[in-house]
């Protein structure tokens, strides 16, 4: 008998061995005891949110660098802003919104003695802008978004030939991701379904151009401001957007009118002026999901877009008037969701119809190209970002590159670093050719609570 | 001598039948646990590092479950630097048709497709992978009862669930699991993952459930990564303001509803 009760509690115990291991000493009743969470009570009707952002610009100078980049070797920014927000919302689908940016750039009184040009001064030194003011409620079917704000057209992020409605912040080219560099405008937009598809419609009502680097600043060293000639406030735009979400894929029809924030630049009576033409455009876009890619389409026909030729002459630029042409843009590109890590590939190109001589002197030519590869990876449970992205003008290297590195880490909830080298390399694009005698380290901090 | 010994065996190796239920029933049975229709909550989540450093995201979620989908708006509240980002995700019943996902950034002004990633990453940095926080399909494992327990006074199943291919395992990121199920409501309370990277589990662990009407649902989910027996990273994620099982409509959930945002 006492052999029975023995085998049996060997082979109890060998069975017991082969199936379970000790899990419960794994599991510590306590092992969140020090954490104290704070649920909030009711959210409130208001909201106030505040952001403090410093960033310095160090200009690193190459070899080769002219006597005008090299007075601005060195720190060329140290600036500070702060961008207070509050909102109202009683209800969803109603509130109102305001967020202003305030800043100052303080390189002018830590280097005094540096050659700083009056108009770069004048539009660095002290800052105002208002970044979002409006309100938004339900109207029939849809909704209406009134005031200061931004609206983002089309499916691709870098090279998009649809996203046309928001002027872009090219101050520091390559820094700015796409999001970031879009400058509100004042319009109404109305938002509906129709059916299965999402139709946004909306007017313009104040026109902001792309915001570039002033004259006499680091990457404009030796330019002219030029006076800008805005659209008045009745030449309004208009779109009307269409998309459909069916499956895999994402679809969307544009048809806009819009003016050209890019503007180009004219003489008249002996001054630099930057002009704006309206351009009327129809294009569509398509995405599909598959697997952990995108695969991005666009295309648009882009009517009167407006060109100048300024011929030198002995007394200054010359101008050749302006002339209007018409071109067929689109643009394919792949974003791969890659778990820790995103990739983005785009690619685009311009074809000018009907392209002649004074075209060509106005620095349009019948096709161009421009590309855009961007990586993004988080480690640390998405502390640490890195990224790199590079963009060029033209298929061959030679027509201009902007590449970048960035490494950021969040120190806490809302406090982040960040660390970007930029380098430009001369070629047809306009702000490369100003700014490659010099590549840029920008650090930066910023913190919103 | 030598058939006792034979009829031993088979007895000890047959203890579980004799429990009653095997484990593909237990499985079966929590599997079949009713879910509200809809229900909508606000989330806090809190992670901890190894030197005990908090950050804490807190999530206005809504859910709905249709014939086809489970259907989900989440919108962060905290912290301030993404308030306002919102997520809505399909979550399609057949297992191999892909989750739709789009991402709202207020400062973008548009909805953007996210492609579906690689399902064991981290979800927003937490100890929760977008696979645990997806549904678990039954016959994807094969689950063996091992012995019962009590945690917390209550009794429960313990069972061990193994990936039943490579697929599985790359989906999902886990090889097996110990799980923990309540008796008396047939809910899941803790459970041990094996990841397919040596020496890293993450444990997962209910320490109590809220009755809504005919539902048991987790007040707070505890999940904890372990490496070598030490403990990495833990996360915190507690349900509050929930309501259940509230008049959920379809509209609610479209690219339309995302764009008009917070």
């Amino acid at each position: 008998m006492a052999r029975f009760w023995l085998t049996l509690w060997l082979l109890m115990g060998l069975t017991g061995l082969a199936i379970a291991e000790d899990f419960d000493a794994l599991f510590d009743d306590d092992v969140f005891a020090d954490v104290e969470v704070r649920t909030q009570p009711t959210e409130s009707h208001w909201h106030w949110q505040n952001r403090l952002d410093w960033q310095a610009i160090y200009n690193t100078r190459r070899d080769g660098a002219s006597d005008e980049e090299r007075a601005y070797s060195g720190w060329s920014a140290n600036r500070f802003y702060w961008q207070p927000r509050l909102s109202w919302q009683p209800a969803t689908g109603v509130g109102w919104a305001g967020e202003a940016r305030l800043g100052w750039d303080s390189i002018f009184t830590l280097r005094d003695n540096a050659p700083w040009h009056p108009d770069d001064r004048d539009t660095r030194e002290w800052m105002a802008e208002l970044r979002e003011f409006r309100f938004w409620l339900p109207l029939g079917p849809g909704s209406l978004s009134y005031g200061v704000q931004t609206e983002t057209l089309g499916l691709l992020d870098g090279l998009s030939v649809l996203n046309v409605l928001n002027a872009q912040d090219r101050t520091v080219p390559g820094l700015a991701s796409p999001d970031d560099a879009a400058l509100p405008n004042r319009s109404a937009i109305y938002s509906t379904a129709l059916a299965d598809y999402r139709v946004r419609t909306g007017v313009v009502q104040l026109f902001y151009p792309d915001r570039l680097p002033p004259a006499g600043s680091d990457f404009n060293p030796g330019g002219q401001s030029p006076r800008l000639v805005k659209p008045g406030e009745a030449d309004l735009g208009a779109y009307l957007a269409m998309s459909r979400a069916s499956g895999p894929w994402d679809w969307q029809f544009l048809i806009a009118s819009s003016f050209d924030s890019s503007g180009y630049l004219t003489v008249n009576e002996g001054e630099l002026e930057r002009r704006f033409s309206r351009v009327n455009r129809a294009g569509a876009a398509v995405s599909r999901v598959q697997g952990i890619a995108i695969w991005k389409a666009e295309t648009a026909l882009v009517h009167n877009l407006e060109a100048a030729a300024l011929m030198p002459g002995p007394q200054g630029p010359v101008p050749q008037g302006a002339h209007r042409y018409h071109q067929w843009q689109s643009a394919l590109g792949a974003e791969w969701n890659l778990g820790q890590a995103n990739l983005v590939a785009e690619v685009r190109h311009n074809q000018t119809f009907q392209q002649d001589s004074e075209l060509e002197l106005a620095g349009v030519t019948e096709s161009s190209q421009q590309w855009l590869l961007a990586m993004r990876s988080r480690h640390w449970r998405e502390r640490l970002e890195m990224n790199a992205r590079v963009f060029g003008q033209g298929f061959d290297a030679d027509s201009g590159v902007i590449a970048g590195l960035g490494i950021a880490y969040d120190w806490r909830d809302g406090m982040t670093s960040e660390l970007n080298w930029l380098t430009y390399r001369e070629g047809n694009l306009p702000p490369l050719q100003q700014a490659s005698g010099n590549d840029r380290l920008v650090l930066s901090s910023r913190w919103t609570w | 001598m030598k058939r006792s010994i034979v009829t031993l065996v088979a007895t000890v190796l047959a203890l579980p039948l004799a429990w009653g239920q095997s484990a593909d029933d237990i499985m079966a049975r929590v599997d079949a646990n009713p879910e509200p229709q809809s229900q909508r909550s606000t989330m806090t989540m809190v992670l901890v590092d190894q030197r005990n450093q908090q950050r804490v995201r807190q999530i206005q979620s809504q859910q709905m479950e249709t014939e086809t989908a489970n259907l989900s708006l989440l919108f962060f509240l905290q912290p301030a630097d993404v308030r306002g980002t919102g997520f809505l995700m399909f979550d399609y019943h057949q297992p191999d048709r892909d989750t739709d996902q789009w991402l709202w950034l207020p400062s973008l002004g548009r909805a953007r497709r996210i492609a579906g990633s690689d399902q064991t990453g981290s979800f927003m940095g937490s100890d929760l992978s977008y696979a645990d926080l997806s549904r678990r399909h039954l016959e994807d494992w094969r689950y063996q009862l091992l012995r019962e327990e009590e945690v917390s006074g209550e009794p429960v199943w313990l069972i061990e669930a193994t990936a039943r291919d490579q697929s599985v395992v790359d989906r999902t990121g886990y090889q097996r699991s110990i799980l923990y199920v309540r008796q008396d409501i047939y809910q899941l309370t803790r459970a041990v993952h094996y990841t397919s990277t040596e020496g890293l589990i993450k444990l997962m662990n209910i320490p109590a459930f809220e009755q809504h009407g005919d539902y048991w649902l987790p007040g707070e989910i505890q999940m904890v990564t372990q490496r070598g027996g030490r403990t990495e990273h833990r996360t915190l994620l507690r349900f509050s303001e929930r309501d259940v099982n509230y008049p959920a409509n379809p509209n609610d959930f479209t690219l339309n509803r995302l764009e008009r945002g917070l």
